[in-house]
C-alpha cells in the first residue's frame, strides 16, 4: 500500500490539535513527563511527514510500477493494493510467492525509510 | 478522571473495613503506566504500620483481546502468587458495598517497569544478568498453577484468536497484504493441540518490575486466560519487546537457551520451538493490529491522542518483522 494511516495531513491535524491543547490556559495539571512524551512524540511525527514529503513520491511510484508488473494490470496504486490484498485472501496469488514476497519486503523497507529509518529490523537489513 | 475526593473517602471505608477502623489513608495518587486500568497508589497508616497500595480497577479504555473482569484478574493473581510467582499480593477485592466499582487492591512492588531503562541502564547491569534465568523460572512457575486453584477462564485456542484478530482487521476496510499473508500463513501452520495451562496473555518487558537485583514483580493479568503455555513465549519474543537488542529474543536481555533451561526445570510444559515460532508471528501479528486498533480510535474520534495517531506509523515495523519471520519459518 502507499503510506499507512494516519495520511500526512491526519498526522498534521494531530500534531496541531496537541499543541492547542498544551498551550490553552488550565492544562498545567499534566504531570510533565507526560508533556515531554508528547512533545517527544510531535517532534517524530514531524520528521516523518518531513520525510513522506521528501521521498514519498517517488516510493509510490516505485510500488506502482512494481504491482503493475507483478499483477499484470493497470489502475491506481490503492486500486492495485486491493486488488492483490483479495487475491492473496482468495488464495488466487500463493501467500508463499516469491515475487510477492520480493515485492512486500521492498514495499515495508519504502515506508519504513519514511516511518522509522531507526528501527532495528531495517537497519540490520541495510547493514547487510 | 473519577472525582479524587469522593474516590478517597470511598477507599477509606473500605480500607477501615479490611485493616483497622482507625486506620488513614495518605498520598493517593494516579498512575499512568497501565492504560487499561484505573490505577492509583497510596498509602495506609495504622498504628502498628505503614504500607503502599495499589488500587486497580476497571477502566473505560477499551481493549482488542477480551481482557476478564478485574475480580478474575485478582483472583488469578492470588492463585498464581499462591503458587510461588513473583506478583504483587492481592489485598482485598471491591465489594459492592465499597461504591468502587469492580476492582482490587493490592501490594505496590517498587522498581522500575520502562524497559529502555532497565536495558540501558548501569544501575540494572546485574539485574539484566539474572533476568532471562529468573523470566524463564517465572513463567515456568505460572504455568504449573493448579488448574483447581484458578476461577472460570476462557479457553483461548490459537483459531480461536486467530479468527478473533481477523475480523478485527477487516473492521478497518485497510488492505495490508502482508497482514493477510500472515493470516494465511498462520492458519496452514496451526500448532499440535497440548495440554492447556494458565496462560497470561500480556508476559513481555514493559510488565516486568525491576530492581537492581532482577525480577521482582509480575504485572498487568488482565488478558490471562487458558490455553498453550508456548503463546507466552512467542508474545516474549516479539521483536517490538526486544527495544532495538534484536540479538536477544528474551525481552531483549537474553537468549532463548538459558530462558528455556530454567524454564523446564520449573514446568511441566515441554518447549516447543516450532510452537513458539507460531506464536511470535501471531504476537506480531497482533501488535501490528492492535497500532491498528489504536490508530483508529484515534482516527475515529474515540479518543484524540497524538499517541495514537503516531502508532498508525509502526505498522510497517511489524510488516517487516513478519516477512523475516515467514521467510526463516522454512528453515524450523
Amino acid at each position: 500500500m502507499p503510506f499507512d494511516r494516519p495520511t500526512k495531513t491526519e498526522l498534521i491535524q494531530a500534531t496541531q490539535e496537541y499543541l492547542q491543547q498544551s498551550i490553552q490556559p488550565g492544562n498545567s495539571q499534566t504531570p510533565s513527563n507526560t508533556s515531554t512524551f508528547n512533545t517527544r512524540i510531535a517532534s517524530n511525527i514531524l520528521k516523518v511527514v518531513e520525510r513522506e514529503l521528501t521521498l514519498g513520491d517517488a516510493l509510490n511510484q516505485q510500488e506502482q510500477n512494481r504491482l503493475q508488473h507483478l499483477l499484470d494490470k493497470q489502475g491506481s496504486l490503492d486500486e492495485l493494493n486491493q486488488y492483490l490484498t483479495l487475491a492473496i485472501r482468495e488464495k488466487h496469488i500463493a501467500y508463499d510467492d516469491p515475487n510477492l514476497r520480493r515485492h512486500l519486503q521492498q514495499t515495508a523497507l519504502g515506508k519504513l525509510s519514511v516511518d522509522n529509518p531507526k528501527y532495528s529490523t531495517y537497519k540490520r537489513l541495510y547493514q547487510q | 478522571m473519577p472525582n479524587s475526593t469522593s474516590l478517597e473517602a470511598s477507599l477509606l471505608k473500605a480500607t477501615r473495613r479490611q485493616f483497622h477502623r482507625s486506620a488513614i489513608i495518605k498520598n493517593l495518587q494516579p498512575l499512568t503506566a497501565g492504560a487499561s486500568a484505573d490505577t492509583w497508589k497510596f498509602n495506609v497508616i495504622t498504628k502498628q504500620q505503614s504500607r503502599t497500595l495499589i488500587l486497580r480497577r476497571l477502566a473505560l479504555a477499551e481493549n482488542i483481546s477480551t481482557a476478564v473482569s478485574k475480580t478474575t484478574e485478582a483472583l488469578v493473581q492470588q492463585a498464581a502468587v499462591a503458587n510461588g510467582v513473583l506478583a504483587p499480593r492481592v489485598r482485598f477485592i471491591l465489594e459492592d458495598i465499597d461504591q468502587l466499582g469492580e476492582g482490587y487492591v493490592m501490594d505496590c512492588i517498587e522498581g522500575e517497569s520502562i524497559p529502555q531503562k532497565i536495558l540501558r541502564q548501569d544501575c540494572f547491569a546485574i539485574a539484566r544478568e539474572q533476568m532471562p534465568t529468573q523470566c524463564g523460572a517465572i513463567l515456568g512457575c505460572i504455568h504449573n498453577t493448579p488448574l483447581e486453584s484458578l476461577p472460570p477462564l476462557p479457553n483461548v485456542t490459537s483459531i480461536n484468536q486467530i479468527n478473533q484478530l481477523y475480523h478485527l482487521y477487516l473492521s478497518y476496510g485497510q488492505y495490508q497484504p502482508v497482514f493477510d499473508i500472515a493470516f494465511c500463513w498462520l492458519r496452514d501452520h496451526l500448532p499440535s493441540p497440548v495440554p492447556t495451562t494458565l496462560v497470561h496473555g500480556d508476559y513481555r518487558n514493559g510488565n516486568f518490575m525491576v530492581d537492581q537485583q532482577g525480577i521482582c514483580g509480575i504485572l498487568d493479568w488482565e488478558l490471562t486466560h487458558l490455553g498453550d503455555p508456548m503463546e507466552d513465549i512467542g508474545w516474549l519474543c516479539v521483536n517490538s519487546w526486544r527495544f532495538g537488542n534484536t540479538d536477544k529474543p528474551i525481552g531483549g536481555f537474553g537468549k532463548r537457551a538459558a530462558f528455556y533451561q530454567s524454564y523446564t526445570e520449573k514446568s511441566e510444559s515441554t518447549i516447543d520451538e516450532k510452537a513458539i515460532h507460531f506464536w511470535e508471528i501471531f504476537g506480531t501479528l497482533k501488535w501490528g493490529i492492535i497500532c491498528l486498533f489504536q490508530c483508529f480510535s484515534h482516527l475515529t474520534g474515540k479518543i484524540r491522542s497524538i499517541e495514537r495517531a503516531a502508532i498508525g506509523r509502526r505498522v510497517s515495523e511489524t510488516e517487516i518483522d513478519l516477512l523475516q519471520l515467514m521467510d526463516t519459518a522454512h528453515a524450523i
